[in-house]
């Protein structure tokens, strides 16, 4: 079990059920402040799995750079893994409702589940 | 952008051509290397900015939301108030505020506070009145001015065996209790009076009591609190004390005491007495130790009970008023005028007659009984020591009423008058009196002249008496000149025609003593009685 913490935010992943969830608000200032989840995610890619899922449901707030960083994560899945994703996510989230499915245009083997 | 190769034209290709080829690709590569990080540089410089913007815009989102929350508070709290849960810490984490919300709500705590402080104090003041009017050993309720019960206080609802709560709202006379409390309180309601006072029977548990109610409009005239004190114990003394001294009046006469400028019993002193001028009436029953003799004392009461039960009305009949019995004597006082006293005597008689007739049929010796009038000055008073005194009559003039009762005996007639009366009769033509005698009684050395009333005497004696008039008349005026001889005929024609005249054979006997002991030049017609 790892996880990040910040003052609105954490993310946490489960390497049991092979999920990571964010929860709260991620308003980071920029890629570098969004450096250590970036790195998170990368080192559960290289880490032999074969699925992968994003818990995104109670994820509050996402900003443009967050939404750059899971967007560059699910174009390396594409490029480099083969990984199944999944991702949760909610429609009663604002961000979510308008910006998960492009997720899946980056990634399209991604598995979409929203409530 | 490089035109698609086709792979089969390539075969043609020459080894320069290849070359060139190899070479403009390189640059192409290169180019769109380029194009490549330009592109990202792009994105990321657009995502910088739209983070910057985007965080701050969700930074204000995030205050105003908090804001809006504390807003919330307020007005719930605001709601709690109105539903009395507020407490004052409620605000705590909006009243820190370094803003206008923040003065808000330490406004609104104040506000609470005050108003949380002056509900505590109107409580106290409202325990502390509530337990002062519970105290009070009187009713207290509070009407309105529609005749319905707004509250009454714990002492009334415990007298009646319920509690306030049950009277609030009520009609006024829902407990049947008392129908003239309500009509007291309707008539207040409807008088401008401003406040009224009325002794008030209330039933109670089946027994009637008595309350004294002070009504009083209240709040400007718009409803009214009534006040009421048990008075049943005092009303109860007061007509046991009345009872009391109607029992004493029986003692005591009212006339009595209005003589004396006494208004009860409980004011006579010892000592206390008045002077004035009265017709005095004495009646004695003939021979009553002979006709006592025979009696047992229980028998000798109920006679003298019964005699003096049937004479005595016909005093106060006419504006007299017994001054005392002395065992089977009445001694009575006429304030007003003579004839009052002189008409009782002759009511005396007729009542006696009538009371004679009763005895005769039950088998009993019919009475016979003397009256004697006298106008003097009295001395009403009483006497005796602290703590046993009457009422007694102090005087020459009452003994000599006495001595003048006792002569009828003497002269065989029913009722004498003395000349004090004669003479100060209203209408004396109205009566049949006549003159009988001038006299001084033993102790006095007035001489007076007494009268025969005839009205007094039964029609046998008023028969004889016309009948024997003159020559009885003649009689006196030859003994009134010392004319002995004469006289004693005339008293003896008076004796032939009744024989059993009392007084013509009194005169006789007088004459044989005058004979021998006057000289008839010195006489003075008075005759001195020496015996009581």
């Amino acid at each position: 079990m790892q996880e990040i913490k910040g003052e609105d935010y954490i993310v946490i992943y489960n390497p049991e059920t092979e999920s990571i969830s964010f929860q709260g608000e991620l308003t980071l200032g920029g890629p570098s402040e969004y450096q250590p989840i970036k790195d998170l995610l990368e080192q559960v890619v290289e880490s032999e799995t074969s699925a992968v899922t994003l818990d995104l449901l109670k994820l509050e707030f996402l900003n443009s750079s967050g939404i750059s960083m899971l967007s560059k994560f699910m174009l390396k899945v594409k490029n480099e893994k083969n990984i199944k994703v999944t991702i949760l996510g909610s429609n009663d989230v604002p961000w979510q409702s308008k910006s998960i499915k492009n997720f899946k245009r980056l990634l399209p083997s991604a598995e979409l589940k929203i409530d | 952008m490089t035109q698609k190769i086709d792979i089969e034209i390539l075969k043609n290709y020459s080894r320069e051509d290849l070359i060139n080829l190899i070479q403009k690709l390189q640059q192409d590569l290169v180019k769109s290397q380029q194009n490549n990080e330009d592109i990202e540089l792009l994105l990321e410089t657009i995502t910088d900015f739209s983070t910057g913007l985007e965080n701050e815009i969700h930074s204000r989102n995030k205050e105003m939301s908090s804001y809006i929350e504390k807003v919330k508070l307020v007005t719930k709290a605001a709601i709690a108030v109105k539903e009395g849960t507020f407490e004052e810490n409620h605000l705590d984490e909006v009243a820190c505020r370094d803003d206008p919300l923040g003065t808000l709500a330490q406004i609104f705590q104040d506000m609470v506070r005050n108003l949380k402080a002056r509900e505590t104090q109107l409580a106290d003041a409202k325990a502390q009145l509530e337990a002062v009017l519970n105290a009070v050993p009187g009713t207290i309720s509070w009407i309105s001015m529609e005749g319905f019960y707004i509250g009454v206080n714990q002492h009334l609802a415990k007298t009646l065996n319920l509690s306030p709560e049950n009277f609030v709202g009520k009609e006024l006379n829902f407990l049947k209790s008392s129908p003239e409390f309500s009509e007291f309180i309707s008539e207040f309601i409807e008088s401008s009076e401003n406040s009224k006072t009325a002794e008030i029977p209330i039933y109670i548990n089946g027994e009637q009591c008595y309350y004294l109610i002070v009504v009083q409009r209240y709040n400007d005239g718009t409803a009214l609190v009534s006040v009421g004190i048990d008075i049943t114990e005092r009303r109860k003394a007061q007509k046991d004390l009345e009872l009391e001294r109607n029992a004493f009046a029986r003692f005591v006469p009212s006339e009595y005491l209005e003589f004396l400028g006494r208004e009860n019993i409980v004011n006579i002193q010892l000592g206390d007495h008045v002077s004035r001028e009265v017709s005095i009436l004495f009646s004695d029953i003939r021979s009553f130790t002979t006709i006592a003799e025979s009696m047992t004392p229980q028998e000798i009461f109920n006679f003298v009970n019964n005699y003096l039960g049937a004479v005595s009305p016909v005093i106060r009949n006419y504006n007299g008023f017994i001054m005392k019995y002395i065992g089977d004597s009445i001694m009575a006082a006429f304030p007003k005028c003579p004839n009052d006293a002189l008409n009782a005597g002759i009511a005396h008689i007729d009542r006696l007659n009538e009371y004679n007739r009763g005895r005769k049929r039950a088998g009993y010796i019919p009475i016979s009984i003397g009256i004697g009038l006298h106008i003097g000055h009295i001395m009403l008073g009483i006497v005796g020591e602290s703590q046993r005194f009457q009422g007694d009559a102090l005087s020459d003039s009452v003994n000599l009423a006495a001595r003048i009762e006792s002569l009828t005996k003497i002269y065989g007639i029913n009722m004498l008058i003395s000349d004090s009366v004669f003479n100060n009769l209203e209408n004396p033509q109205n009566y049949h009196i006549y003159f009988l005698d001038r006299v001084t009684v033993k102790g006095r050395k007035e001489a007076i002249n007494l009268y025969q009333v005839l009205d007094a005497e039964d029609e046998k004696t008023i028969d004889f008496k016309l009948k024997t008039q003159t020559e009885f008349n003649l009689a006196l005026e030859f003994y009134q000149q010392g004319k002995w001889n004469q006289a004693q005929d005339y008293f003896q024609k008076v004796l032939n025609i009744n024989e059993v005249d009392k007084t013509a054979l009194l005169y006789l006997k007088r004459i044989e003593i005058l004979k021998t002991t006057i000289d008839p030049h010195n006489w003075d017609a008075v005759w001195h009685f020496n015996h009581k």
